[in-house]
């Protein structure tokens, strides 16, 4: 079909655009997760489980035998295929999810399964959406962080598990779902360290984009050991090469809406106009990092409380106005995103008043308006050279 | 002592600004339809300047210039976006009495709202430059559907005694709008009334007003019409600045700026 | 500007500039609302008892008083049926429905929420914190279902003000898990209430208000079905104004004045008084909640020639259809009957299990001789857009035709309704 013609093409720019401003050996593997869109085709007939939201461990996925597959959108040609219905209020990232799910290559049936949190209204659209062609198991997320919300999650997580071993006809055993969650602790301490060593430094031979791609596609990634190797190797190159001037001191936040792949168009932007950006607030990197603490024993509490912590977008806010090593914020808002929009308008002020400069960038998935996202980010930059004299 | 002549240039969508400065005070400036060659006008009036003025070409010590076309103009020597331009403007264009608060810039195709630390740096910023809702543009169709002209629209508007509701703030629905309140007997200066309300109303949603502290300022071309000083002032409760040379902030900001990189 | 919360004085000898704000604010929502109480006195038809209820929304939306019958009333401010009242009341505190707000759209107050949202959520955050409605001033305490991502903003604005409860929705309802969580939550709403008012819930109290609330439930489905009668014996924008006095007035009261209009409407059933005896296209309105002082889609069918038989938005019929089922007759047991009741059969569209909500429309549609559907939703509700979607596409075979009417609640796009429901309803004539 001509329009999924156009998908691959938006993909391989990206990827193209990356491999030129990351030159380092290591990247390579990164790149290859996302070649000829892997990461949504169908492998050696595991049941593909997907999702497109953190808050389902994907550790009780793997732990099944089954294939996570995680579609987070970002992409603007998916959310014009021709079968996407959803009203034009919704956000381009759910249209995007649609798209994908409904196009010719993913090949969404009834051997698949769709885990669908109801934490947000475009989610349950989706649901009413590919009922009919594929299983759907819907679970409720509270939105509080108190004992009674913790045990409500614990027994959804639990019953969501239980239907889908049924649905895919497995069993899920105790020391498999140990060794996952190991695994996914040593993802997160390698990841750390790569991170700490992007935001510490000056100048990095691993650019912006390179970085949030690295972080994207542990999402990707079917081999969390082998993603994790990759990360150690990169981060061991990076020490090589690097220039090392320690703790930048004019660097800027981002924030908001997190971005994903194909769709770097802000990412790529930034870096044209030279305006370092070291710490990106992400949702992906904060559901990686959170199992640094993790200890070795399975405990469902303790899971139920990382993930909920995670999903209060109050904490969120906190995190940003507490940390102040940075010299501004750049809140990206995808159209249609409400919650981050209204953080935004919460923070805003708070962050002005501590001097901090705070620029919100409001955008669509479309390429079209991307002048006008360049004048604002020249401006800013303008500001922060101001405040910095 | 030698002479010391900063210029800006505000190179908008409409119209071309230059602004001529010497030791923080306006000498002169002029304005003109932007054309199709916009570096070509600037060059032009740059000349006019000099020659007007009696000054030399080598007392202007440094031009930068913003606004659409700010990369393109050859003449300049840099460029600063309309942002920074409007706030370092805003320090020298503004009225006596003015606490730095809010500054709204309503251009012929974008409007701007800057918000201003009390040094006059910027503190954060909004812009409309997607929809004609809230620009000049609006006003000037809806002139032209009312057989005047944008300087008479805002007089007359100022005789209305009962404006009318109007409902769309869109630019194109505006128009449809009008002919069917013509239709119905509206008087002229009732729409003119009304439309003026829509325009501040739909810049006024644009404004976040916690933790607001100083004056606001108009500038821009709409800043000329005394009739959307008034509805800022009946729709805020509260006194509006106008800037003393409107439609020249961009280009007075960006000779500034140009005066403080000399300076350096 | 400062968010000023008194009631205004009327003898103060200075005016300060946020005190004329707040007059020209209350001056022109009590303008909007007396242009539409002349528009509905102008209309012919209405019964004597009518009367009662039109002055309760007189009350609150001209007068600005508290609808009140004894000192010392403890108010709840609450939204949809999600929260079942009669928990509010055994509780000792009477209900006020948040939903009921005009909007003015002053930004100064709307400030945080962003300009895509649901105007619904607007309307109300402004209405708190402007606080010059009485009835919502007098309240101690909102409770906000979490249904939707606006509703959620709507909870963090809105806990600024007053204290707020958030509850959480299970919308996997028809599994049993979910309801118990649900029925955890509505024990805490009422630990928390009766904290406010010192009373107690006990079984005696709540059994009380249950059978209360079904002997009101009772009435007001003789009140639907003399709606529907073949004949028309009452206007369905007079049968808006019936229902949403309800969202002010005390539960007990209200319902002595139903009967009696009940009464006078059957009467006239019997002596075949009805209000024409044309054919009209008979039509069922669905969709987001329609509430006073925005009234203009009813006004604007009935204007166009057609007869709005039910009314299955929030405030209206669809609010007060299902019983409560007990199963066990003890505290816990009440509890549980009415969560069941207040989610598993309730056909909000945020929802994902539509299948509710289509088969309930099919039954109206068969029981009521539905001739069209029109569908009011809002700009910037998700969810509503969609499960207009849903409904075109399972109600083909119905052969009942749907028309969506977007629109928003202050604007004044009165023109460009009365072409389409005009035509709309051109199409009904045809048909039949």
């Amino acid at each position: 079909m001509k329009s999924e013609n156009i998908f691959d093409l938006e993909y391989q720019e990206t990827l193209q655009i990356l491999r030129q401003k990351n030159k380092l050996k290591e990247f390579e593997y990164f790149l290859n997760l996302s070649k000829n869109k892997s990461m949504y085709l169908k492998h050696n007939k595991k049941p593909r489980v997907i999702m497109f939201s953190h808050s389902f461990p994907d550790e009780i996925v793997r732990a099944l035998d089954a294939d996570p597959c995680y579609v987070f959108g970002g992409s603007f040609s998916s959310s014009q295929f021709e079968n996407v219905f959803l009203p034009k209020d919704s956000n381009d990232q759910a249209k995007s999810i649609l798209g994908i799910l409904k196009s010719n290559f993913f090949n969404l049936d009834k051997n698949d399964v769709v885990l669908i949190p109801y934490s947000n209204d475009n989610y349950k659209l989706i649901e009413s959406s590919i009922k009919n062609i594929t299983n759907v198991i819907g679970y409720d997320i509270p939105t509080g962080n108190n004992d009674l919300d913790k045990k409500r999650y614990i027994i959804e997580i639990k019953r969501v598990t239980h239907e889908l071993s049924k649905i895919i006809k497995k069993h899920i055993y105790h020391c498999k779902l140990k060794k996952e969650f190991i695994k996914s602790k040593d993802a997160a301490l390698a990841f750390n360290d790569l991170e700490d060593l992007y935001n510490n430094n000056q100048s990095s031979a691993l650019s912006l984009s390179g970085y949030v791609f690295v972080m994207n596609t542990y999402y990707m990634s079917k081999n969390k050991k082998d993603w994790t190797n990759h990360v150690i190797k990169l981060t061991n190159e990076l020490k090589i090469i690097q220039k090392t001037v320690e703790n930048p001191k004019d660097f800027v936040a981002l924030a908001g809406s997190p971005i994903y792949p194909p769709n770097y168009k802000i990412l790529f932007e930034l870096e044209e106009l030279n305006i370092n950006v070291k710490k990106v607030f992400h949702k992906d990197n904060e559901y990686i990092l959170m199992f640094k603490q993790y200890s070795d024993s399975i405990n469902f509490n303790k899971l139920a409380e990382l993930y909920l912590s995670h999903n209060m977008e109050e904490n969120s806010i906190e995190k940003l106005s507490n940390n102040n090593n940075f010299k501004g914020i750049i809140f990206h808002i995808v159209k249609g995103e409400s919650q981050f929009a209204y953080n935004y308008n919460k923070i805003a002020n708070k962050l002005n008043n501590l001097g901090l400069p705070v620029i919100k960038i409001e955008t669509v998935y479309d390429y079209e308006d991307i002048e006008q996202i360049r004048l604002r980010l020249e401006a800013f930059s303008e500001m922060l050279r101001e405040k910095l004299e | 002592m030698e002479n010391k002549y900063f210029a800006g240039i505000d190179a908008g969508s409409t119209y071309l600004k230059v602004a001529l400065i010497k030791d923080n005070e306006v000498i002169a400036t002029k304005l003109g339809n932007s054309g199709i060659n916009n570096s070509k006008t600037a060059e032009e009036f740059i000349n006019q300047l000099i020659q007007e003025n009696n000054i030399k070409r080598d007392e202007i010590k440094l031009i930068f210039a913003t606004g659409y076309s700010r990369k393109i103009i050859n003449i300049a020597d840099g460029d600063v976006s309309e942002i920074t331009a409007h706030a370092f403007g805003a320090k020298i264009n503004a009225p006596k009495g003015f606490q730095p608060g809010i500054l709204i810039d309503i251009g012929g195709q974008d409007s701007k709202i800057i918000y201003l630390n009390s040094n006059y740096s910027v503190k954060n910023f909004t812009m409309n430059d997607k929809c004609a809702a809230g620009t000049g543009k609006f006003l000037e169709t809806c002139a032209q559907i009312l057989e005047t002209s944008i300087d008479e629209i805002g007089p007359l508007s100022l005789e209305s005694k009962e404006p009318c509701n109007i409902n769309s703030t869109c630019a194109v629905f505006a128009q449809s709008e009008i002919i069917s309140l013509i239709a119905r007997r509206y008087d002229r200066k009732d729409i003119l009334a009304g439309l003026h309300i829509s325009l501040v109303n739909r810049i006024i949603k644009m404004i976040r007003f916690d933790d607001f502290s100083g004056n606001i300022m108009l500038s821009g071309g709409g800043a000329l019409n005394i009739a959307i000083k008034n509805t800022f002032e009946n729709e805020l409760l509260m006194d509006v600045f106008v800037a003393n040379h409107p439609q020249f902030n961009g280009a007075i900001g960006a000779a500034y700026f140009a005066q403080t990189q000399f300076n350096k | 500007m400062e968010k000023n919360k008194k009631v205004l004085d009327p003898i103060t000898k200075e005016k300060s500039r946020e005190d004329i704000f707040l007059d020209r604010y209350l001056n022109k929502s009590r303008k909007i609302a007396s242009r539409y109480f002349q528009e509905l006195d102008s209309l012919p038809g209405a019964p004597k008892e009518y009367e009662y209820f039109v002055n309760i929304l007189k009350k609150v939306f001209i007068e600005n008083q508290l609808i009140s019958y004894k000192g010392n009333e403890k108010f709840v401010a609450s939204f949809c049926t999600m929260i079942p009242p009669e928990i509010i009341r055994a509780a000792g505190a009477r209900p006020i429905m948040m939903c009921s707000s005009s909007y003015i759209g002053s930004s100064a107050f709307t400030d945080g929420i962003p300009s895509s949202f649901c105007p619904h959520i607007k309307a109300i955050s402004e209405n708190a914190k402007i606080g010059l409605n009485n009835n919502i001033n007098n309240c101690d305490m909102f409770i906000v279902p979490l249904s939707c991502d606006c509703k959620k903003i709507l909870a963090e604005e809105l806990s600024s003000i007053k204290p707020t409860i958030k509850l959480n929705i299970p919308f996997n309802r028809f599994n049993d898990d979910g309801m118990d969580f649900y029925v955890k939550e509505l024990k805490n709403i009422a630990t928390q209430i009766s904290n406010l008012t010192g009373k107690q819930i006990t079984r005696e109290s709540l059994a009380k208000e249950i059978k209360l609330y079904s002997e009101v439930q009772k009435e007001i489905e003789i009140f639907n079905e003399l709606k529907a009668n073949v004949n028309p014996l009452i206007r369905g924008t007079h049968a808006t104004i019936v229902m949403n006095a309800l969202a002010y007035d005390d539960l007990f009261n209200w319902s002595i004045h139903l009967k009696k209009l009940n009464e006078q409407l059957i009467s006239n059933k019997e002596k075949e008084i009805y209000l024409t005896k044309k054919k009209m296209p008979r039509i069922l309105l669905l969709g987001s909640s329609l509430s006073f002082p925005n009234i203009k889609v009813p006004l604007i069918i009935e204007q166009e020639g057609g007869i709005i038989v039910s009314n299955q938005t929030c405030l209206s019929d669809k609010s007060y259809d299902n019983y409560a089922s007990i199963s066990h007759d003890s505290l816990d047991g009440y509890f549980r009957g009415l969560a069941n009741r207040s989610v598993r059969p309730c056909v909000c569209s945020v929802f994902p299990n539509t299948e509710v909500t289509i088969n309930k429309t099919k039954e109206i549609i068969r029981e009521k001789q539905i001739d069209g559907i029109i569908y009011l939703s809002y700009q910037g509700c998700i969810t509503s857009s969609v499960e207009y979607e849903i409904l075109t596409r399972s109600l083909k075979n119905e052969d009942v035709p749907i028309l969506k009417v977007e629109t928003d609640l202050y604007a004044e796009d009165i023109e460009l309704l009365k072409v389409r429901i005009g035509a709309f309803i051109e199409i009904l004539n045809f048909k039949k």
